[in-house]
């Protein structure tokens, strides 16, 4: 999943988009109000996290400006600002939570993936596709009660793939959700991921459970052919 | 006495005693005074009546003796006696009821009774009325027998006197009536006392319960001044007034308390994610090092900005007390500039310090370096990428004044105004990891005051510069 963190204070900057790195998210990063609208128009995230105060272009207008512009991107604010009209006002200038600094990274981290799944209209953090189990919470996948272990870029790709489970997802959709703004990756990288995933969670007896969509993209079956 | 009603009441009440024992006094002796004239001259008519009914043939004299010569008024109010004396001394006659003494004998002018108090023979009081007169001589009576000398005027003294009891009685009951009217006077005029004090001190209490009412937590209140007698209304005006003052001295406090707050957040937010984000699994030493590090930054910002704040309220509650040494303002500025120029580096910042090195002032070496040490702080911070930063110096007789200019300055007019407020920031976004609070300016402003200066910011031409003014001692002596 890939999520813009704009957020002005380094040391914060620095340690939330580490740990959504390592949460298996693919992260872009900026520390200004301007920059963010422009990384925000030119990338489909499933999520932004948001603070308020920022130089440039303060974290309402710019959240405002986004749902002016049509765009449906989840937007968690956070912020150090906790009276109740702020809550109010940044909830109604279109953010979808609010989580008030000083803030545990663990609740962070669960609101973003709160999030994620509401992209995806799901509620529960458990994803089944076929004989695969996603714990989207814990991180962990499991085929036929046999945990598999993946990296955090093979998990992303198969969480996103699960979320879309059932629908034929293109690679650049793969391409824009799961990897970063400064990633050297093309979409040509996705296939090698893909490769590398089927290896993973494939049996060698059973087909696929990735199917390729040729000249569409990838499937990832819903339940056992 | 505390009360005010108490106050109030035994005035009234005191005055009111005072009043009436007077009054009582005049009308006491007025009503006394009539009755003993009127009683004086019931007296002296007695006498005059009896004297006048004195006759002499020559030989006897015929007199008449109370109470039979006067029945009809014996009997009114208390027993007549009567009693003559010749020239000589002589009993002539007295009336029946001195059977067993006399009465004094006394006169005043011929033909004029006196009236004195005596006391009868039975020790009864009384008054009596002494007349010596002429007898009248009867010319057609033949003289038959002369106990006074014939052929001169012969004189008699005469005494009526009078038993005073009922006068006395009467008086009495005057009196007592008197004191009853007053006593009764005393307890109403007490009762409507009470009863005008009780509600004229009715806007007080009024003016207490509201102001009872009146919350610490909500200063917004203000009491009613309309309805209120003219004596309470400047106090209830002083009071809104400090209400006034009060309401915005808790909101600057309440402000102050939720940017500090507010400005702890983001720091701790800092450290709460960078030790939680590197605890969520095991690491090598390289990454808690560098976490540790960075959590280490942010506290060292974070000591800053609470080394300032407690220096201001310190200097708010109580100036440290100042020390007098001769200060080289030159090597001040370097000492401070040598805190940041490390920063000053990373921002490719050009430093000037154009203070002479022969000028030196009397006045706090500690306050002063502070002083320098914000303000190059500051101009560090916002100075533009490869901007200046100039501190020049100049004495005049009585003052010195020290000016710390940085390039960059993109503030209006109005944001002038307000740099050296607390919490104050040109942007209300940080710029970067320095966690500038917009302390620094404010406290270099109370250092200043403390130090008896000024504190100036100005903008011209794109640079920034705050002025302060320090005067010398004596100057600042004149001044206090």
């Amino acid at each position: 999943m890939r999520l813009l963190l704009v957020e002005d204070y380094p040391p914060l900057q620095k340690s939330v988009a580490q740990g959504l790195r390592e949460a298996g998210f693919a992260v872009d990063v900026s520390g200004d109000g301007q920059e963010a609208l422009w990384y925000a128009r030119g990338n489909p995230y499933d999520v932004i996290v948001l603070d308020l105060m920022l130089p440039g272009l303060d974290g309402l207008s710019l959240l405002r400006r986004l749902r002016a512009e049509g765009r449906q991107t989840h937007v968690l604010i956070i912020t150090a600002k906790d009276a109740v009209p702020d809550r109010v006002a940044g909830l109604n200038a279109g953010a979808d939570d609010y989580l008030v600094k000083p803030f545990e990274f663990e609740e962070l981290l669960a609101r973003v993936q709160a999030l994620v799944r509401r992209s995806y209209h799901r509620k529960d953090p458990l994803v089944s596709a076929g004989p695969l189990r996603i714990d989207t919470a814990a991180q962990r996948v499991s085929r036929d009660e046999e945990e598999l272990q993946l990296t955090a870029r093979e998990y992303a790709l198969l969480e996103y793939l699960s979320l879309r489970a059932g629908e034929v997802v293109t690679r650049t959709d793969i391409w824009e959700h799961v990897y970063d703004f400064h990633s050297e990756a093309t979409s040509n990288v996705v296939d090698v991921y893909i490769g590398h995933l089927r290896r993973k969670i494939d049996r060698n007896d059973e087909p696929s459970l990735i199917e390729t969509v040729r000249g569409r993209g990838y499937i990832l079956r819903k339940a056992s052919a | 006495m505390k009360s005010l009603r108490a106050r109030l009441l035994v005035g009234m009440i005191g005055s009111l005693v005072l009043l009436l024992f007077v009054f009582g006094l005049v009308i006491d002796a007025a009503i006394e005074y009539m009755l003993v004239r009127e009683f004086d001259f019931y007296l002296e008519t007695v006498a005059r009546t009896l004297a006048a009914a004195v006759e002499t043939d020559g030989t006897h004299v015929e007199v008449k003796l109370v109470p039979e010569a006067l029945p009809d008024i014996q009997q009114a109010e208390g027993e007549l006696f009567s009693q003559y004396w010749t020239e000589d001394g002589a009993v002539l006659a007295k009336s029946a009821n001195l059977a067993h003494g006399d009465l004094p004998r006394f006169a005043g002018p011929i033909g004029q009774p006196q009236v004195q108090p005596l006391t009868l023979p039975d020790g009864r009081r009384a008054r009596g009325a002494g007349l010596r007169f002429p007898i009248n001589r009867r010319p057609r009576a033949p003289e038959r027998s002369l106990s006074v000398p014939p052929g001169r005027d012969a004189y008699l003294t005469l005494v009526v006197a009078r038993d005073t009891t009922d006068l006395a009685s009467h008086v009495r009951q005057l009196r007592g009536l008197l004191l009853a009217a007053g006593a009764g006077a005393m307890t109403a005029g007490a009762f409507v006392s009470w009863v005008v004090i009780q509600h004229s001190l009715r806007p007080l209490h009024r003016l207490a319960a509201a102001i009872a009412a009146i919350r610490e937590d909500d200063l917004s209140a203000r009491l009613p001044a309309a309805t209120r007698p003219r004596e309470i209304a400047p106090l209830v005006e002083r009071l809104n007034e400090l209400l006034e003052r009060l309401e915005d001295a808790f909101a600057r406090q309440r402000t102050l308390t939720a940017d500090i707050a507010h400005e702890l957040r983001t720091p701790v937010a800092g450290i709460l994610s960078t030790a939680g984000v590197i605890l969520t699994t095991d690491r090598s030493t390289a990454e808690y090092r560098e976490a540790l590090e960075d959590v280490r930054s942010i506290a060292r910002r974070m000591r800053i900005m609470t080394d300032n704040l407690l220096m201001l309220a310190r200097l708010d509650s109580q100036p440290a007390p100042l020390q007098r040494e001769p200060v080289p303002i030159r090597e001040l500025v370097e000492w401070g500039w040598h805190a940041c120029h490390e920063k000053a580096m990373i921002r490719r910042l050009s430093f000037q310090n154009a203070v002479s090195g022969a000028l030196v002032w009397e006045t706090d070496r500690n306050a002063l370096a502070m002083i320098m040490a914000n303000l190059l702080d500051n101009a560090v911070e916002y100075a533009n990428e490869s901007g200046r930063i100039r501190v020049t110096a100049n004495r005049s007789t009585d003052a010195v004044a020290i000016v710390v200019a940085n390039t960059g300055c993109e503030l209006t007019q109005d944001q002038i105004a307000r740099v050296f407020d607390r919490f104050w920031r040109a942007d209300a976004a940080r710029k970067d990891a320095s966690l500038h609070v917009g302390l620094g300016l404010a406290l270099v402003r109370r250092l200043v005051t403390s130090l008896g200066g000024t504190a100036n910011a100005a903008a011209a031409e794109g640079e920034f510069s705050v002025c302060i003014r320090l005067p010398s001692i004596e100057r600042r002596a004149a001044v206090d």
